[in-house]
């Protein structure tokens, strides 16, 4: 369902499980969160998950919003497109149109068409540049991010442009996203192979357990313990690099998920029986969650709840809460002098954005995880070797880094200052299979582009809105149809049918003779001529109007018995007058206003105050004066022909 | 209290017909205030206003997008919910159109100045100016061949179902492929038919929409014969209109018969009298079939 889930980074959650994805902002409590996530991932199976969370959320909602100000959208396929439930100040860009709760706080169940992609973020926030190629793609889980970018499968074809050859594409990564640092010579050996910008990528496969740190290859492996952090995976891909990215991407979640994860799972060590009876292993999300009990105090327990309940106050307790140093890291591989590596501070590591680096489906892989020691993790995560071996994790250059889960962060490195190649590959030797001898193909899978920059919010990018269809306008004329539901009078029909104001000599559309005493029809009453402004502005008389300073405010406009005809003016009342229209004519009746309301007629010597609250018919040429604002009634119908 | 002709003298607020609005344009777009952007484009120069209360930039386009120059249309006036729906559907209709007739649209949004209150409307930019403003001069046969196109373009737009509403000699511009038609019209509150600032732009609107009626095929084409009359010949399509305060010009479109040059060539004229009928079911039915005449004429002309 989807193609690739870019993760901008910066402060908030991201979640995906499966086809749903869901975002909230910073201030979310991790008990929300937990609720947001527990609820995807109990519904990501279903193709209608989107539409059933969406409307699951919003029936919580409507009993009681607890964070009404919190922003959060989840977005999920249904029936017929992307379901989606947006809450509080947060914006959606569909690639033609902005969708955002009006007024907030509230919340917008919508069915959103991505033309191609669809960016949700926080109100307001400037949407992220473009990144072709971008190398975020998070497969599962939860992980910081202030947004993202959803990319679904099959996008059209306009955006669907093959990737570059894998040469020109690192070149392209070098140039613009890696000012390579000058490359000290090394001693010993010869030229120094080129280092190229890697990220690194961690392929998660079922036989994976969800608590494992996956170290690229060439990287020195960072591995966790499986057991001592179930909940809390930082994958840091790229090696130090990876970690780094890793690790400022955990603070700015600011441990929402971290903490949540190993809150349940301290909970579940405690209660290893409880958690066992959930049928619902902690491990399928690298994030262990609480979901249910997190999100209790709404008083509604999402759909399939796994997990025992837990308090609320607990699982909210999200900032700040110290690492435990329960990463083992092993002993770096041998790394040419630009590997050298930053050391990572355990707290930052055990704070890291809580990844699920196992697709759905793999739950009842590992229910002990989150109760006990992993026995055997090694061989997924130790050496590039055992990985290699094992086929679950594939370092490979940064071309290739878009299919899977992206953990480690090139820029990041990059932006510290440091080479790519200290992102984790030290050497440009190809990853082998040692099982096939062959190297892994580099799948020249064409990579769907970035859509463009949407505009300011609000705006629609017409190049890419989808067309509607619209029948073609008729041609010439014809005679006057009966509208249903439009006012209906009494005239005079012309020879073509037209109908006339009683009285006329002439049509007043086309001009041909009526006969004098003609038998009167009844037809749906035309336009009456229209209202000429003081500041050129020409007013339809089609309907009735209520004219003022603000006449938008009465209920007159409100409850569509009348448009708004507003004229700025110092001494325009907020409801100055009325225009109505009354069988054939158009009648003026102030409505009490403070500087009145004159009509200056035709042959008249003077202006003539109205009375207020009492009709008066506009003859043709009629000049009516609100205050100091003047329109002008123009009309065809004019008695006398 | 005044009558309106005195205050028009007076320079009160009521500027129908006087012609400090039309010497003074530039500076009185978007109430006085000289833009120096709509949204994230850069003002360049401020063009000629149109004959619906919309006023047009040249601007620097942001860098998110790929052109260089764009068009950039203004309503002055407020637009609502419904007429931002509306807008939003009529051009929906136009989004998969490829047409060298027709200006091609980038983008639409909401102008948030505080010195506007509608809608911005982005499209590509016009090197050549239009016909109305033409950047070169321009002769009698690229006249009439800018206007042939944008007849095209129109007819294109009603077999969308879209009337254009606001067909003028400024919105048939010239680019590289020739004539094209520009956006239609951006609407505004619920009831405005147009904005109309002297005689001129009384003079090109069909009678039908000063007596309330909405935009129409026939009303388009109708503003094409007028557009087209007017950029040939110097004489105002109705006699004396000149001469009038805008209220006025409207009595005069609504009541008397416009008179075809009887110097343009017969072709032409005929063409543009089988345009201006009273009854919408005397015209020439169709736009095309109104490029295809002159089309015709104008090549023996």
């Amino acid at each position: 369902v989807i193609e690739r889930l870019e993760v901008t980074p910066g402060p908030g959650t991201v979640i995906r499980y499966g086809g749903i994805v869901a975002w909230a902002d910073p201030s979310a409590s991790a008990a929300l969160i937990s609720f947001l996530a527990q609820s995807a991932r109990n519904l990501s199976p279903s193709p209608r998950g989107g539409r059933q969370i969406a409307d699951h959320i919003a029936s919580v909602l409507a009993t009681r919003d607890p964070e009404p100000h919190v922003a959060f959208a989840v977005i999920g396929p249904s029936d017929h497109g992307w379901a989606s439930l947006l809450h509080g100040p947060v914006q959606v860009w569909d690639g033609a149109r902005w969708l955002a709760p009006t007024p907030t706080p509230g919340w917008l169940q919508a069915i959103i068409t991505p033309r191609p992609a669809i960016t949700v973020g926080a109100a307001g926030t400037p949407t992220p540049a473009p990144e072709p190629d971008a190398m975020w793609d998070l497969e599962a889980g939860v992980v910081p991010g202030s947004g993202f970018l959803l990319v679904p499968s099959g996008v059209p074809g306009r955006y669907a442009v093959v990737r570059p050859p894998l040469e020109d594409h690192l070149e392209y990564q070098r140039d613009v996203m890696a000012p390579e640092p000058p490359v000290e010579p090394a001693e010993e050996s010869g030229p120094q192979p080129e280092v190229e910008p890697v990220v690194a990528m961690t392929t998660a496969l079922p036989a994976v357990e969800p608590t494992q740190v996956l170290g690229s290859v060439g990287a020195g492996p960072e591995r966790h313990t499986a057991g001592q952090d179930p909940a809390g995976v930082a994958t840091g891909g790229g090696g130090a690099g990876g970690v780094a990215a890793a690790a400022a991407a955990a603070a700015a979640i600011g441990g929402a998920a971290g903490v949540a994860a190993r809150r349940r799972k301290e909970d579940a060590d405690e209660h290893p029986a409880e958690d066992g009876e959930s049928g619902e292993p902690d491990a399928a999300g690298a994030l262990v969650l609480g979901g249910t009990a997190a999100f209790g105090h709404m008083g509604h327990e999402p759909p399939a709840a796994a997990g025992p309940a837990q308090p609320a106050a607990e699982a909210e307790d999200r900032p700040g809460i110290p690492a435990e140093p329960e990463i083992s890291a092993p002993e770096p591989a041998p790394q040419p002098a630009a590997a050298a590596q930053t050391p990572v501070e355990p707290e930052t590591a055990a704070t890291t954005a809580a990844t699920t680096l196992k697709a759905s489906g793999d739950e009842q892989e590992s229910p002990s995880s989150a109760t006990g020691p992993e026995p055997d993790t090694g061989a997924m995560a130790g050496t590039p070797d055992e990985s290699a071996t094992t086929g679950l994790e594939v370092g490979v250059p940064v071309a290739t880094a878009t299919a899977g889960l992206v953990i480690g962060d090139g820029e990041s490195a990059v932006a510290d200052g440091r080479s790519a190649g200290d992102a984790g590959v030290s050497e440009q030797e190809p990853v082998t299979d040692p099982a096939t001898g062959l190297e892994p193909a580099v799948p020249p899978v064409p990579t769907p582009r970035r859509p463009p920059i949407p505009g300011p919010a609000g705006s629609v990018d017409l190049r890419t809105v989808a067309t509607t269809a619209g029948p073609p306008l008729p041609r010439g004329g014809g005679p006057d149809q009966r509208v249903p539901g439009a006012p209906v009078v009494a005239g005079a029909l012309c020879a073509r049918g037209h109908l006339n104001r009683p009285g006329l000599t002439i049509c007043a559309r086309c001009r041909t003779p009526l006969r004098a005493g003609s038998d009167q029809v009844s037809g749906t009453r035309p336009p009456l001529g229209v209202l000429v402004g003081d500041d050129g502005i020409v007013y339809r008389l089609d309907r009735g109007y209520l004219v003022g300073s603000d006449p938008g405010r009465d209920p007159t406009v409100g409850g569509g018995l009348a448009r708004p005809l507003t004229l700025r003016g110092s001494d325009v009342s907020g409801s100055h007058a009325e225009l109505r229209l009354a069988d054939w004519d158009v009648l003026v009746v102030d409505r009490g206003s403070a500087a009145g309301t004159c009509v200056y007629e035709p042959g008249a010597a003077e202006w003539a105050r109205l009375n207020p609250f009492e009709p008066r018919a506009l003859a043709p040429g009629t000049h009516v004066a609100f205050g100091q604002r003047v329109v002008t009634f123009l009309s065809p119908w004019v008695a006398q022909g | 209290l005044y009558d309106i002709q005195s205050l028009a003298r007076q320079g009160m607020p009521l500027l129908l017909g006087t012609p400090r609005v039309r010497s003074n344009w530039l500076a009185q777009t978007m109430g006085g205030v000289l833009r120096s952007s709509v949204a994230d484009y850069r003002v360049v120069q401020a063009l000629p206003p149109t004959s619906t209360g919309r006023v047009s930039y040249l601007c620097q386009a942001p860098d998110r997008l790929e052109h260089i120059e764009a068009n950039v249309m203004v309503t002055e006036l407020a637009v609502d919910a419904a007429g931002w729906r509306e807008l939003i559907g009529n051009l929906s209709r136009l989004a998969g159109v490829e047409s060298a007739h027709l200006l091609r649209l980038i983008e639409v949004g909401p102008d948030l100045d505080p010195a506007g209150a509608g809608v911005y409307l982005v499209s590509e930019a016009a090197p050549g100016g239009s016909i109305g403003e033409p950047v070169e001069s321009l002769d009698a046969v690229a006249r009439i061949k800018a206007v042939v196109e944008a007849a095209r373009g129109a007819h294109i737009l009603h077999e969308c179902g879209l009337a254009h509403g606001s067909i003028d000699s400024r919105s048939v511009f010239l680019t590289s492929r020739g004539g094209a038609l520009g956006p239609p019209s951006l609407g505004g509150p619920a009831g405005v038919a147009t904005r109309i600032r002297d005689w001129r732009d009384v003079a090109l609107l069909d009678p039908a929409l000063l007596r309330g009626e909405e935009p129409s095929r026939s009303s388009d084409i109708w503003a094409l014969a007028t557009t087209l009359h007017g950029v040939l010949s110097a004489r105002p399509l109705y006699p004396g209109i000149d001469s009038d305060p805008a209220v006025t010009a409207v009595q005069r479109v609504l009541f008397t018969r416009p008179e075809v040059d009887p110097a343009l060539p017969a072709g032409i004229a005929e063409s543009l009298a089988a345009c201006l009928a009273d009854d919408p079911g005397e015209r020439i039915l169709s736009a095309e079939e109104f490029a295809d005449r002159l089309s015709a004429v104008g090549v023996a002309s």
